[in-house]
């Protein structure tokens, strides 16, 4: 088994590493988040529509894995060994997913608004990555359009219903969506590597540029329904308590990722400000994240080297 | 025509090898048993999630974490079919969710036990999945037609879920000692549970599904089958089956086996197992917490989509 | 107005679309599909719906799944190699359980042939 976020390469080896870590373990932590509500969601037909979302984002995540395991060993197909290796070995500071996305369900209406908001921006980032120069990466991206497409029609259509009301739906909804909204910008973090990334197209525009267009989707979303207070609330980014690297080390609270705000200029709602810290691109963490990667991978380390 | 007349025409309908509709004339006394036998056998796949869906998060591959999702997915869905199913007999599936969740219904004793480890994971997909499917396989001869359409779906998504487990237990099987281990000391744990899944020998004369063939084949015909199918199967794979009485004599054709502790049973199936509490009153939680998803489902939309 | 129509072949079958007709209310598009496609026996139970009443989902490719779903089929699960390395595994841990069970096919077939095995 090869460790690949040890494998010396060059930095732009690292920064390509770090692409597919981001968009990797983004998807495997929300499906992972969300598998948790096969059986139980409110009702018994969306449990059947949510547990599928659930499966298709982990089924992208063994996507962006592979090509990540081909790329380190500079073969062919990965087999499910390494993958697992990197899905379920990794020390908890090696994942680089965005804090949004391990964050506890807490109800279906932060739910249904972080799934929005999840989607919404993973679509604008696949778009983006279809024009990729790296081929393995703007391949891949058909396919998982095609199933993002209908995360994003389950996003719409509850998110239209429930703010359709009735009057606590709604409420619930908006105060879902302010919850999740901050830490959605994280999703926009620039990546370790990023300049180099763009440099050479393989990142086809910076996420400064992805975050914009994901929040121009956003608010016309959000004033169509009549939600723009979420953008007025909800706009402080990695705001709370974080932490805890491995060695059990609290980061120091000015490494933590923070902001930008969001505002409206003219008609357009922009972000203000910058990334300032580091966040889950960097493998921090916030409070509930040690809960889901020992879960998560607690049974694979047990058994080093079973196959199951 | 009597109530008592067409009764017993209706009876001998099923007695000559007929199906019933939803729509047809049935007498009072075959419509509650096929409704609490079928509304029993969905909140059986409803509950069946929750053992099972603890191992999602913790499942031990992507592969596994997947197919494991997609297995739990499908016994919801069973359920949602199933509802509808028992729906059209009389009773809707708000109330029978309500019921379930206040205990005031039944559903399968095996769903009213913990699920430890892995190895678990591996007895419900493989012994448990393969005990309902000798069991639905058998109720494809079910006088209730709309039950059987709907049992062909669920038992062609059966066997799947079977193969599913056999898959499961084949890798422990050739792992490490610890992986033997893991599944042995599932199979020690819930081969009792798994014996009673079938229910105690009963007396088919006094059997009211038997008499409306909502049921053909007794609960020891079945237990046998099941036998027959499993046990050699685990002996194959060097799992012994812990019951120091099992042994199949080869002049009956017949396995004799020892006492799983019937009180047990009893007391589960009335809803007072190791989980039943846990798992109910985590359900009336949701439930309670989500009453206004529910209230948005079934209000009329103010707004054209 | 259009109505399509619904039927059952027999009473074991699900309802399929046989067709349509054009009337203008429901009892009388009842009769008129009677007519048009039950003539010859061809079904148990018919029904009518308006066409107008049937929602068509709008993007039918994404019926397909476009990532790797085996794991929802039984493809997904090949078993010969692994009941191999189970069956070499139990004979390593000398672990094999030899008791009176059920002739299977295999069994018998196995006992056939060994009678048979002088000739062969």
């Amino acid at each position: 088994m090869t460790d690949v976020q040890t494998v010396a390469g060059t930095s732009l080896d690292q920064a390509k590493l770090a692409l597919l870590l981001a968009l990797a373990d983004d998807e495997l932590v929300i499906g992972h988040r969300h598998s948790h509500w096969t059986g139980v969601a409110p009702q018994i037909e969306e449990d059947l529509a949510f547990s599928s979302i659930a499966q298709d984002e982990i089924g992208h995540a063994v996507v962006w894995y592979t090509i990540a395991a081909d790329t380190a060993s500079g073969s062919g197909r990965a087999e499910g060994a390494s993958l697992d290796a990197l899905g379920l070995g990794r020390p908890m500071e090696g994942y680089r997913n965005a804090i949004l996305v391990e964050r506890e369900n807490r109800d279906w209406a932060f739910t249904i608004a972080r799934q929005y908001l999840y989607d919404t921006a993973d679509d604008v980032r696949l778009e983006a990555l279809a024009g990729s120069s790296w081929l393995a990466v703007a391949d891949a991206t058909g396919a998982l359009r095609r199933e993002e497409r209908y995360h994003l029609l389950h996003a719409h259509a509850w998110v239209d219903r429930l703010a359709d009301g009735p009057v606590e739906a709604r409420r619930k909804l908006g105060d879902g969506l302010v919850a999740a909204f901050g830490e959605a910008l994280g999703l926009f973090e620039p990546l370790p590597g990023e300049e180099e990334l763009v440099a050479e197209g393989i990142l086809p525009a910076p996420h400064a540029e992805l975050l914009q267009r994901w929040l121009d989707l956003v608010a016309a979303d959000l004033s169509r329904v009549g939600l723009e207070r979420v953008l007025e609330e909800g706009a402080v980014a990695g705001e709370g308590e974080m932490v805890a690297t491995s060695s059990g080390e609290m980061a120091p609270a000015e490494v933590i990722l923070a902001g930008p705000h969001v505002t409206r200029r003219g008609d357009q709602w922009v972000p203000v400000g910058e990334f300032r810290g580091r966040g889950g691109r960097h493998g921090i963490h916030s409070e509930d994240f040690p809960a889901v990667w020992e879960e998560m991978t607690g049974t694979y380390r047990a058994h080093p080297g079973a196959r199951w | 025509m009597s109530y008592e007349a067409r009764t017993r025409a209706f009876k001998a309908r099923i007695d000559g090898g007929e199906r019933i509709e939803a729509t047809d004339w049935m007498p009072d006394e075959y419509r509650h048993a096929a409704l609490a036998f079928i509304e029993m056998h969905a909140n059986s796949e409803i509950m069946g999630a929750l053992p099972e869906r603890e191992w999602i998060a913790r499942a031990p591959s992507l592969r596994r974490k997947l197919s494991l999702t997609s297995k739990v997915q499908d016994e919801v869905g069973h359920g949602h079919m199933l509802y509808r199913v028992a729906e059209d007999l009389g009773k809707p599936r708000e109330k029978m969710i309500d019921d379930l969740i206040h205990g005031r219904t039944k559903f399968h004793n095996v769903f009213h036990y913990p699920t430890e480890t892995w190895g678990d994971i591996a007895v419900i997909g493989y012994l448990i999945d393969g005990a309902a499917l000798v069991t639905q396989r058998a109720l494809l001869e079910c006088s209730y037609a709309p039950y059987v359409r709907v049992l062909k779906r669920i038992c062609a998504e059966e066997s799947l879920h079977q193969r599913h487990g056999e898959d499961i237990v084949l890798e422990l099987c050739a792992g490490s000692d610890a992986q033997r281990e893991m599944f042995q000391d599932a199979v020690n744990r819930w081969w009792r549970p798994v014996m009673h899944f079938f229910g105690p020998p009963s007396k088919p004369d006094r059997d009211v599904l038997l008499h409306w063939g909502l049921k053909t084949r007794t609960n020891e015909q079945l237990r046998q089958q099941f036998l027959s199918t499993y046990v050699p199967k685990l002996w194959d794979l060097g799992i012994d089956v812990p019951d120091p009485d099992l042994a199949y004599d080869e002049a009956t054709g017949e396995w004799a086996w020892g006492d799983p502790g019937w009180e047990e049973f009893w007391r589960v199936v009335k809803g007072d197992g190791p989980m039943t509490e846990t798992r109910l009153a985590w359900r009336r939680w949701m439930s309670e917490g989500h009453g206004w998803v529910r209230d948005t489902l079934a209000a009329p939309a103010r707004t054209a989509a | 107005m259009r109505w399509e129509v619904l039927g059952r072949r027999t009473h074991d079958d699900a309802w399929t679309a046989v067709g349509a007709v054009h009337a203008p209310d429901r009892d009388l598009a009842l009769l008129l599909a009677k007519e048009s496609f039950f003539r010859h026996g061809e079904g148990v139970d018919l029904a009518v719906v308006l066409l107008a009443d049937i929602h068509r989902f709008a993007e039918p490719e994404l019926l397909e799944p476009s990532t790797d779903k085996s794991y929802r089929l039984q493809r997904g699960y090949p078993l010969g190699d692994k009941r191999r390395r189970a069956a070499e595994r139990v004979q390593a841990a000398g672990a094999t359980i030899d008791r009176p069970r059920p002739a299977d096919r295999r069994a018998r077939n196995t006992e056939h042939r060994s009678r048979e095995a002088p000739s062969s």
